[in-house]
């Protein structure tokens, strides 16, 4: 299937969602987890997805990522079905998932292509620890870092894949504010400066609002698409901003209304 | 005590000592390399592992000094039976340990290198065999235990050198003094090499302890 262009300002499509039904073989009942989701990612755009614990926010990403297969309709990236992980797509794991047996520097040189030479894997590799913040810990291994450092080692690593689509699970839920407030930011700024299409899976009302053009609410399990909210707004947002106001509320009435079903 | 320190004058303490450290190490690697890779493989099929595992049950039940008899019918009198049998002991703790390291490698690892995309060769090197060598190494630590002991044994029954002749010989001599200097021999020898194994681990496999990565940390006041 060719790619089709939708309009100038929104882009080529990079991620569709048509139809996808998940279930997971179960031992009394299959688990349904989400059913006929559709969903559109357009090329630079940040979707984020919300709702209930459960719902199966984490399965729609890995059904993205390849690491899962539909069990009806089917997951497209950048024009072609996806059949399993390929180069292109990113996923960012709600644990950081670091190999604990190398080095800070030698996980996110995983991402890099194996051919790179080892200056130039050395130099990246020092670019994206400084993007995310993480300097001066390169020698150290994982288990030597904090739940947070981890998670922003993880993050390099995934940036060092360059993707076009980028997957993230509850990035930042283990920071702490200031933390969590540096690392949205940088990844608004990389997103723009790369176009990165980005869909995350987010507890994070703020974080929704400050990074997101469109927030998905999925309903409790089964998983469905409860409601779809665009944000018209440009980043950098503010995130005080008057007019977010009015989308926080209706966010917060979405999201517990799915809670208490 | 007067024989040993007649042995130990002569050398043939020495001969026996270094014989025998010579059959360990070469029953050992041979052990070593066919047990690693057999295991690696297997442990990444599980088709495989279903199949060929019943025959290793049975075989890895058999005490290696059963074999002396047929090795040395089929294999001769020379070093050749006495390597076999101590590669058969070292063999299955290499194996096992490998086999159930490679196998239990983390899914979650397993899906990193999956949405990395990594290449065979890279996800061989960066993942199953740092992810298998901790098990890799307790396996050769065991084989190599286990070599000592085989060892010991077939030189007791069919060698005319080594510590565990030197051991039988003097029991025919009711040389009690040099049983158990024969029998300390064996017992230190084996520490030693143990000593020098998880010296080798610490060596090779930093992250499984304490000390890799602690100077940078310290610089950036962790």
């Amino acid at each position: 299937m060719p790619s089709r262009q939708v309009s100038e300002e929104s882009g080529a499509l990079i991620l569709q969602l048509l139809g996808v039904h998940k279930q997971y073989p179960g031992k009394p009942n299959p688990l349904q987890a989400v059913e006929d989701i559709t969903l559109e990612l357009c090329k630079g755009r940040i979707a984020a997805l919300m709702g209930p614990s459960g719902c199966g926010k984490t399965t729609l990403l890995r059904l993205a990522a390849g690491l899962e297969m539909p069990t009806r309709g089917k997951v497209v990236f950048a024009g072609r079905e996806v059949d399993g992980p390929g180069p292109g797509r990113g996923i960012m794991f709600q644990e950081p998932r670091l190999f604990p047996w190398l080095t800070v520097k030698e996980n996110v040189a995983l991402g890099l292509p194996e051919q790179m030479e080892s200056s130039e894997v050395s130099r990246s590799v020092d670019e994206l620890l400084a993007l995310v913040g993480v300097e001066g810990f390169g020698r150290a291994y994982p288990r030597e870092l904090s739940g947070g450092m981890a998670q922003r080692v993880a993050l390099a690593r995934v940036l060092a894949v360059d993707p076009e689509l980028l997957l993230l699970d509850e990035p930042f839920s283990g920071l702490d504010i200031a933390n969590r407030f540096t690392l949205q930011e940088a990844l608004g700024d990389i997103a723009a400066k790369r176009r990165l299409t980005v869909l995350m899976v987010t507890h994070d009302l703020d974080e929704a609002l400050y990074l997101a053009d469109t927030v998905y609410v999925l309903s409790h399990r089964p998983g469905r698409i409860a409601h779809q909210l665009e944000l018209p707004i440009d980043r950098p947002r503010e995130r005080v901003a008057r007019k977010l106001q009015h989308y926080r509320s209706q966010l917060t009435e979405w999201l517990i209304a799915q809670a208490h079903r | 005590m007067v024989g040993f320190q007649q042995m130990l004058v002569s050398g043939m303490y020495w001969r026996h000592v270094s014989t025998s450290i010579l059959r360990v190490l070469g029953g050992f690697s041979l052990a070593a390399v066919l047990a690693v890779p057999l295991g690696v493989w297997m442990g990444s099929r599980a088709g495989l592992r279903r199949v060929i595992n019943p025959t290793f049950e049975f075989l890895r039940q058999i005490p290696p000094v059963a074999w002396v008899p047929l090795f040395i019918i089929w294999l001769g009198l020379g070093e050749a039976p006495k390597l076999a049998v101590i590669a058969y002991a070292a063999f299955f703790p290499i194996l096992m340990n490998t086999e159930v390291a490679v196998a239990g490698i983390g899914q979650q690892y397993e899906e990193v290198a999956a949405s990395l995309c990594l290449s065979p060769r890279r996800r061989f090197r960066t993942l199953v065999l740092p992810a298998a060598s901790l098990g890799i190494v307790t396996g050769l630590r065991l084989g190599l235990g286990m070599s000592w002991r085989a060892l010991v044994a077939a030189e007791m029954l069919a060698a005319f050198s080594g510590l565990g002749y030197m051991v039988m010989a003097a029991r025919s001599l009711v040389r009690t003094d040099e049983m158990f200097i024969g029998i300390a021999s064996i017992g230190v020898l084996g520490m030693a090499m143990d000593w020098w194994g998880r010296k080798l681990q610490v060596r090779l496999l930093p992250w499984t302890t304490r000390a890799g990565g602690q100077k940078d940390a310290k610089q950036a006041g962790f």
